[in-house]
Order: C-alpha cells, then sequence, then structure tokens
C-alpha cells in the first residue's frame, strides 16, 4: 500500500516528498513508530538502534550515527531528527525551509547504514511537523562517496569523518551544483545587498 | 567507502524498495554513480589501481635485489673510458635479468604487462620516477585539501 505524502520536489540534489503533519498531536504518542514516523498509517517498523545506543555505522573512511534505524521489511530506514527549535516548515514553502545540511547528513548516514548492513536503505529526515523522503540524485552520491576522504583530511580527523563532516564539506558544491537558497540565505542576502548601497551612496 | 551499497527509491507500508544501487566508487571520484555503466567503470579502475600499485612494489623490490650489483657495475663504468664497452661485453653477466624488462599500462580491460622493447630498456630510473610522482604522498594531498576547504569553494561549479 502506497504512502500519502503531502507534496515531492527535486531540493538539494534530492527528489524529496514530504509528509506534513500535527506535531502537537504527533509529539504526544507513546509508540516510538507512531511519534517519529508519522507517515505510516499501518506498518510498524521494527525499531533496532536508536541514539541512545551510540551504534556506529562505519563505510571507511565514512562513519555515522543515525538517531534512529528500523527494519521496514527487507530494508531498513535510517532517520535524523532535525527539530530545528520546533521551527515549522512551510507546506506551501517547505523547500525554502528544509536545510540542505540536514538533507545531505541524511544521505552521508543512509550510505553507511546500507554500506555496513548490505541491506536497501530508505533516508528519511523528521523535522517539527514534517518527515522527508529522500532520493537522492546519482551525482549527490557519487559527490558524497567521492568526497569522503578530501573531507576528512580537510576536518584534519585522522580515522574517521563523520555524516555531518561530510555534509558541511560537500554543502557548497550542492548549493552551486543543485542551486537553491533557503529563506535565511536570501534574507541575508537582500539586507546585505540594503546595507552595502546604503553605506556606499553619495 | 569500500562496498557496494542500494538506497531505496520507493517507501510503501511494506517496505523499502528501489533501484538505487550505487557501486563502490573510485577514491576521489566525483561523477554520477547511479545504476548502469559508470559504477562497474569506477569499481574496475579502483580495483585496477590497486592491481597496479601491488606492480609497482613488486617491480621496486625486484629492482633493489640486484641494485648492489648493478650499481657496482655503473660505477666501473664511471672510471673506465666508454670505449671499454663493446670491447668487453662479455663480461657482463648474461643470465642477469633487466629489471626494467616490462612495462605496466592501465589499458581500458585492465592492467597490461608488456614486456619492452630492447632500445626502450635504457632508461629505466626515469620510469620508476614518473611512476613514483603519479602517487602524491598523503600528507601533500591532505595539506592541499585542507587548503582548498568547503568555504573557498573547492570544487569547480558545473
Amino acid at each position: 500500500m502506497a504512502l500519502t505524502w503531502t507534496d515531492r520536489k527535486a531540493v538539494h540534489g534530492c527528489d524529496i516528498s514530504a509528509c506534513f503533519f500535527d506535531p502537537d498531536l504527533v509529539d504526544r504518542e507513546d509508540d516510538f513508530t507512531r511519534r517519529m514516523l508519522p507517515v505510516f498509517k499501518a506498518a510498524r517498523p521494527t525499531l533496532l538502534f536508536s541514539e541512545q545506543d551510540r551504534k556506529n555505522f562505519v563505510a571507511d573512511p565514512l562513519i555515522a550515527q543515525p538517531d534512529a534505524v528500523l527494519r521496514h521489511g527487507l530494508g531498513l530506514l535510517s532517520l535524523e531528527f532535525k527539530s530545528q527549535s520546533r521551527r515549522s516548515h512551510r507546506p506551501d514553502q517547505w523547500q525554502r525551509d528544509i536545510p540542505c545540511s540536514g538533507v545531505l547528513q541524511t544521505v552521508a548516514a543512509a550510505m553507511a547504514v546500507a554500506s555496513e548492513t548490505g541491506k536497501t536503505v530508505a533516508p528519511l529526515l523528521r523535522c517539527h511537523n514534517v518527515i522527508y523522503f529522500l532520493r537522492p540524485h546519482p551525482e549527490l552520491v557519487g559527490r558524497l562517496t567521492g568526497s569522503t576522504t578530501r573531507a576528512r583530511a580537510y576536518w584534519s580527523e585522522e580515522r574517521y569523518v563523520n555524516a555531518s563532516q561530510l555534509a558541511a564539506y560537500c554543502e557548497p558544491w550542492v548549493r552551486v551544483r543543485f542551486g537553491h537558497q533557503d529563506d535565511a540565505q536570501v534574507a541575508s542576502s537582500e539586507a546585505g545587498r540594503a546595507l552595502h548601497n546604503k553605506m556606499l551612496r553619495r | 567507502m569500500d562496498r557496494d551499497f542500494t538506497l531505496a527509491t520507493e517507501l510503501t507500508e511494506e517496505g523499502v524498495g528501489g533501484d538505487g544501487r550505487v557501486a563502490r566508487p573510485a577514491t576521489g571520484a566525483t561523477s554520477a554513480t547511479g545504476a548502469g555503466v559508470g559504477p562497474n567503470l569506477q569499481a574496475a579502475t579502483n580495483g585496477g589501481l590497486g592491481l597496479l600499485i601491488a606492480c609497482l612494489a613488486l617491480w621496486a623490490v625486484w629492482w633493489m635485489f640486484p641494485g648492489n650489483q648493478r650499481n657496482a657495475r655503473s660505477d666501473a663504468t664511471q672510471t673506465s673510458p666508454p670505449s671499454a664497452w663493446p670491447a668487453a661485453p662479455a663480461a657482463q653477466s648474461p643470465a642477469k635479468p633487466q629489471p626494467d624488462a616490462i612495462t605496466v599500462e592501465l589499458g581500458a580491460n585492465g592492467i597490461v604487462i608488456r614486456r619492452r622493447e630492447a632500445s626502450a630498456a635504457s632508461a629505466p630510473a626515469s620510469g620508476a620516477a614518473k611512476t613514483t610522482r603519479k602517487t602524491a604522498p598523503p600528507a601533500t594531498q591532505a595539506a592541499h585539501d585542507s587548503a582548498a576547504g568547503p568555504a573557498s569553494a573547492p570544487y569547480p561549479t558545473r
């Protein structure tokens, strides 16, 4: 049975499906799946690891510790949770709200999980009022996998580079290649331009 | 990353699925690695480079083993007039192997090892040096990469 998604768009190098929900209702759920994966109506994926388990997934030199890993059918779900201080994403402009770094970190973590377990892994990003299913563009996956060694050197890590570091290293390339600015960047850019013009007026 | 992996492109109530299989990429690769021919080529290249390095290491060991005798012969050459070479060809050991008698090439179908032509066997040191320079020291690479971090847009744009 297909899942019900609110919207689907290409953002930050991923084909992303979004499912919005009421956080005030969902966050009160006791069941982990109902609380963290509200897109599922009937299925109850089995929680294998959560953040408390401190389970590392390694795809040398990439290392990741997803917020949760669940078994779902024959595959796995790799879940990252970014509350962003409980800031809600706008259903009509969520592509401006979804954090690029969070998207890349989610994909990188799923890559590590998939590589270590040998199973098909779905990258999921849970934010305050929405959950995203990420299908990364092959070029993005190639960039992430091909940048691990350089990212490790950039961050002066001896053994591993973690998913967050890899995401930060690749984020400028993603923004240029897949060209998208979120609202904070647009506002900052416009404010900066206005201030620049004001200070340099004659 | 040392293993192939698969990311889901479909998600249903029943499970995950899809064709997002990604082959192990070559280190430093930046091209697309989706399903298709690209991943196989990259994996082959990665394995080929490893085999190339192994061959070069074996060649280096082989080169060093008879090195004392070769160096001694070179020393003798420096003290003797050049005209002595054609006059005493029998002085050289006829069974001594030529350490540069093979070449290793990375072809489209993998590693190609050929016996080098006799005329090309006179400059082994330069060939070895070129090969050695191709593999930059890790420290140098790291320093280069550190200088070109994300803040300074380390990648070509499009």
